[in-house]
């Protein structure tokens, strides 16, 4: 197998709350390969780390155990610390007016990042952002305007092209789409695929929305309190899911279609996602699941390879995976125990 | 504990008659010291008692704004309105702000999307919600505050007592969504205005509050206006869709009728370009340009410069057409066009 263009492994982020008092691991022990020219998503729902594991990605704040790696070279450690846009990643925030500075011009935010890194001169560094606007389908007598003049979506693509301005090789998108209208998201989803093609571009989707991540990713990566609980091909997690909390993520968001043909066994997980602080012992997820027994509570479940390159984290994987009820019918007796 | 009788016995409970009848509402919004724009545009819709209409279209369609003036909340001196918000029988538009505050919280509710900055921080939950039931209801402060422990017992919030006691902050997004949904339906109002309720909230923290607005609204009979972009919400809590595009209503049908076939190449664009987790790889259909700005509105049909079916005689003023089938469209190619649905 070829050296992946990104790798992270083992890592762990730990940030001091309460005073010092107490540690949070937001990411806790996360590890997974990006292909070039490959799309991964995260998904899972706020508090659950995805936001975190993207920072680091970017060397944006600092881990605390494990280390990432750039084609085979490491970067990345907790002792030193990678530089921020130095190794070919670029990140694209979800408010794409708050990314932008109110007081440039168009055109000045995008050359700034090419003069910080010292590239070319003033001529060609204008030339270049001025390219790269044609290319995410800006028309270019808007590099003179200020961001207040200009849609959403618009500043969104400005964002991008600022991004792929220092050619990275991977794009992170953190909730990149969550703020723009459906037609305007519609636009910039398509962006990502046509960059995609044309620089082999690879990217990390960071999102909230499983129909946004199963439409822009080849793989997806569920996480719940800092943990990964299943990863695997987009269309595998869509159909045979091998994790309850995906089921559950997947069932709870509606679709826009009749009601005739919606599901009619949605299941809603009760509770919300526990303090990371003290998370709940064994499976992490085990006071929400609705088949959670007391092996949940005494143990962990591994990371276990459930068909090639689908991981989950579920003691009960195979039965979850057989289209095990998550109703509760056939709930052990015993569930009381593990509250 | 029993709830009261909430009913006031000055309503008329005529079945016959909607319970709100918009009729050619106009907002008018001050731009600069003598231009004004029109932001809402001759918008009519009826709301049935315990109807759930959905309110649908992209941010500047006018679809907050709509909400807001039912209520008479829109910015006073900036904002003015014209024409008729019928509710029960009464006129709202000619009420003074006395009257309003009557019906305010208790016949009409509405709810936002960040419950953080809909609640007081600095009162507890249960000083807001006793403030509620005793604006309205005669009621010691004892008897307010067991009211207010069922209220929050009723949208699912554990340890109501204890919770009473506790400020904003103390509350979870989806904890401080309930508290807000308990304050506005303290009063058991008969119309709910719920403006992206969900929107701030994580799926399954949603899922958890469209089946509490569900099963609230329909046991109580409230009528809903459900304020939101999110098609896929709307289809599963409404019976009616209210498509809205730069200010006025393009198509105003039943919910399973727009998506199996809408009449509105709007309301066809929208749904389409909704991401699936069924499809995926092909390209999302999107709909091309942008929504026009209040100032700078197209003269003819308003979507006419992003239309894909626009021929002669879009360039002409669109009236909503009411068709045989109870549908109703602002296009006037609505019986020459097969359109796309959720499901083509």
């Amino acid at each position: 197998m070829s050296t992946p263009l990104l790798s992270v492994k083992d890592m762990r982020i730990t940030f001091h709350v309460n005073g010092g008092r107490d540690q949070l691991h937001a990411v806790d022990g996360v590890s997974f390969d990006l292909a070039s020219g490959e799309s991964l998503g995260i998904i899972g729902e706020s508090g659950s780390g995805k936001s975190t594991i993207a920072r680091a990605v970017l060397s944006l704040l600092r881990i605390t155990r494990g280390e990432i790696t750039m084609e085979g070279k490491t970067i990345v450690t907790p002792q030193s610390p990678g530089k921020p846009g130095n190794y070919g990643v670029q990140i694209i925030f979800q408010d794409p007016h708050a990314a932008l500075n109110p007081r440039s011009k168009i055109i000045r935010s995008l050359v700034e990042p090419l003069e910080i890194q010292g590239k070319g001169n003033a001529s060609s560094r204008r030339d270049m952002a001025l390219e790269m606007l044609a290319k995410v389908g800006i028309n270019r007598a808007l590099a003179d305007r200020y961001p207040h003049e200009l849609s959403g979506g618009q500043k969104q693509r400005i964002n991008i092209a600022r991004a792929l301005l220092l050619r990275p090789k991977i794009l992170v998108a953190d909730e990149a789409t969550a703020a723009l209208d459906v037609s305007i998201q519609a636009d910039i989803l398509n962006l990502y695929k046509d960059l995609q093609d044309e620089f082999g571009l690879s990217f990390i989707v960071i999102t909230h929305d499983l129909a946004v991540a199963s439409y822009v990713s080849d793989r997806i990566a569920v996480m719940y309190l800092g943990r990964f609980v299943e990863l695997g091909p987009s269309a595998t997690l869509a159909t045979k899911s091998a994790h309850p909390y995906t089921r559950a993520l997947m069932s709870a968001e509606p679709e826009a279609l009749p009601r005739r043909l919606q599901k009619q066994d949605r299941l809603v997980l009760r509770g919300e996602i526990p303090s990371p602080v003290t998370p709940p012992s064994g499976c992490r997820f085990r006071t929400r699941c609705p088949i959670a027994t007391d092996l949940c509570a005494a143990e962990a479940p591994p990371w276990r390879e459930m068909s090639p390159g689908h991981y989950s984290a579920c003691h009960f994987a195979e039965e979850v995976m057989a289209g095990k009820p998550l109703d509760g019918s056939d709930k052990p007796q015993n569930l009381e125990s593990v509250k | 504990m029993k709830p009261v009788s909430y009913r006031d016995p000055s309503l008329t409970d005529n079945a016959a008659q909607p319970l709100l009848s918009v009729s050619d509402l106009s907002v008018y919004f001050r731009a600069g010291r003598k231009s004004s724009n029109r932001v809402v545009d001759n918008v009519t819709f009826d709301v049935a008692r315990g109807e759930t209409v959905g309110l649908v279209g992209e941010s500047g369609s006018g679809k907050t704004v709509t909400g807001l003036s039912l209520l008479g909340l829109l910015p006073e001196g900036i904002a003015w309105t014209e024409g008729q918000i019928g509710f029960d029988g009464k006129d709202i538009g000619k009420m003074s702000e006395s009257e309003m505050r009557r019906l305010r919280g208790r016949h009409i509710s509405m709810i936002f999307q960040e419950p953080m900055t809909a609640l007081d921080p600095v009162f507890t939950i249960g000083e807001q919600l006793t403030e509620t039931l005793r604006t309205h209801f005669p009621m010691s402060k004892r008897e307010a505050r067991e009211r207010a422990i069922t209220a929050l017992e009723d949208v699912g919030i554990p340890l109501p007592h204890k919770r009473v006691e506790e400020y904003p902050h103390h509350l979870s997004g989806g904890m401080r969504q309930r508290a807000m949904i308990a304050i506005a339906l303290a009063c058991e109002p008969d119309l709910l205005i719920a403006d992206e309720p969900t929107t701030a909230l994580d799926v399954t923290i949603q899922a958890q509050i469209i089946d509490l607005i569900m099963k609230i609204v329909s046991d109580r009979n409230t009528a809903l206006i459900f304020i939101s972009h999110n098609l896929g919400v709307v289809s599963q809590v409404c019976d009616r869709m209210i498509t809205m595009y730069a200010g006025q209503v393009v198509e105003d049908s039943v919910t399973d009728e727009v998506l199996e076939q809408p009449l509105h190449p709007y309301s066809s664009g929208l749904l389409a370009s909704v991401p699936r987790k069924s499809v995926s790889s092909s390209r999302l259909p999107s709909i091309p340009g942008r929504v026009p700005s209040p100032d700078a509105m197209p003269p003819g049909c308003r979507f006419e410069p992003r239309c894909t079916f626009a021929q002669a005689g879009c360039e002409a003023a669109q009236v909503l057409h009411r068709r045989a089938d109870g549908r109703v469209v602002r296009c006037h190619r609505h019986d020459q066009l097969t359109l796309k649905g959720a499901l083509t």
